[in-house]
């Protein structure tokens, strides 16, 4: 049973603890959204498939598609996103978009989808001998400098 | 393919030295979003952790129900599942970096300890690459943890 904060610094506590465990919910919501597979608890089977590897996966591929797009907790803090240099790196999403497939397919297309991405992911970055971060410094957006020279 | 995978979210995911580069750019857009903690201080906050439960099957199924084979390992008694925790060091930008797996019994403290970020910071404040900070909810104050 939870114990709820009674007292006004024990809610101011809690609230600021909250805040951050609010960011933290966003990413993984986001991970888990995007690969959907790793929240299937009945697939996922010890000992005999990769339960772990496969949530990290899903986070690499995550990264790259935050690098691509910008995500909510991009635009929230007003910060740009790392170039994938990447230019090493090249993964062509299909039909164009990224997560239209993933989001609006059957399961198979997902499961499909997603296999494909990750060998194609894997052997692009595999033939840039882990070299990605080359220049991951693009720089600050000028709205930030304008916002904060205000 | 296993050990390519090992490499690559060992290098793209965990490698805190990887984002080091744009440390200062998390630390400048966390505190330009109104935190207090590492304003017009050398310790600057750059990434949020918590940990996560993804839950699995019982260990060896549910004909395991009677602990024949230990599965306690695995199960989280907060969540009341079997399942791996994974430690998430999120930055501002969006990217994550995944730590674990651990089993689904270990404390948060403990997931944070196993993954060795703060040996990490201690080595990059050590060696003059900046003096950052992870602001966690589990462990006390210190000088490369900030809670709150």
């Amino acid at each position: 049973m939870t114990q709820q904060p009674h007292t006004h610094d024990e809610q101011a506590f809690n609230k600021l603890l909250a805040t951050i465990r609010i960011a933290n919910e966003w990413c993984f919501h986001h991970v888990q959204q995007f690969l959907g597979s790793i929240h299937l608890s009945h697939t996922l089977q010890m000992c005999k498939r990769s339960t772990g590897g496969r949530v990290q996966a899903s986070v690499l591929l995550w990264n790259l598609l935050a690098c691509w797009n910008d995500s909510e907790t991009a635009v929230y803090f007003a910060i740009s996103n790392p170039d994938l240099s990447l230019s090493s790196i090249s993964v062509k999403p299909l039909n164009g978009n990224f997560c239209k497939l993933g989001r609006a397919g059957s399961l198979r297309k997902k499961m499909e989808f997603s296999s494909q991405v990750v060998s194609r992911t894997y052997s692009i970055l595999f033939s840039a001998k882990f070299g990605p971060f080359s220049n991951p410094l693009r720089g600050r957006p000028s709205a930030v400098h304008d916002e904060r020279a205000g | 393919m296993r050990e390519i995978e090992v490499a690559l979210t060992t290098k793209l995911c965990q490698d805190l030295s990887t984002w080091l580069p744009r440390f200062h750019l998390y630390a400048d857009a966390i505190i330009a979003k109104g935190s207090h903690i590492g304003a017009g201080n050398d310790c600057r906050v750059v990434g949020f952790t918590d940990s996560t439960l993804i839950p699995t099957c019982r260990p060896h199924g549910n004909g395991n129900h009677q602990h024949k084979i230990h599965d306690f390992t695995q199960f989280d008694g907060n969540h009341r599942l079997h399942g791996h925790k994974f430690l998430g060091l999120s930055y501002p930008d969006g990217l994550i970096s995944m730590y674990g797996p651990y089993g689904g019994t270990r404390h948060d403290g403990a997931t944070f300890l196993a993954a060795r970020i703060v040996v990490t910071l201690i080595h990059f404040r050590a060696t003059n690459l900046g003096w950052w900070a992870i602001s966690e909810t589990q462990l006390s104050h210190s000088g490369c943890i900030v809670s709150g």
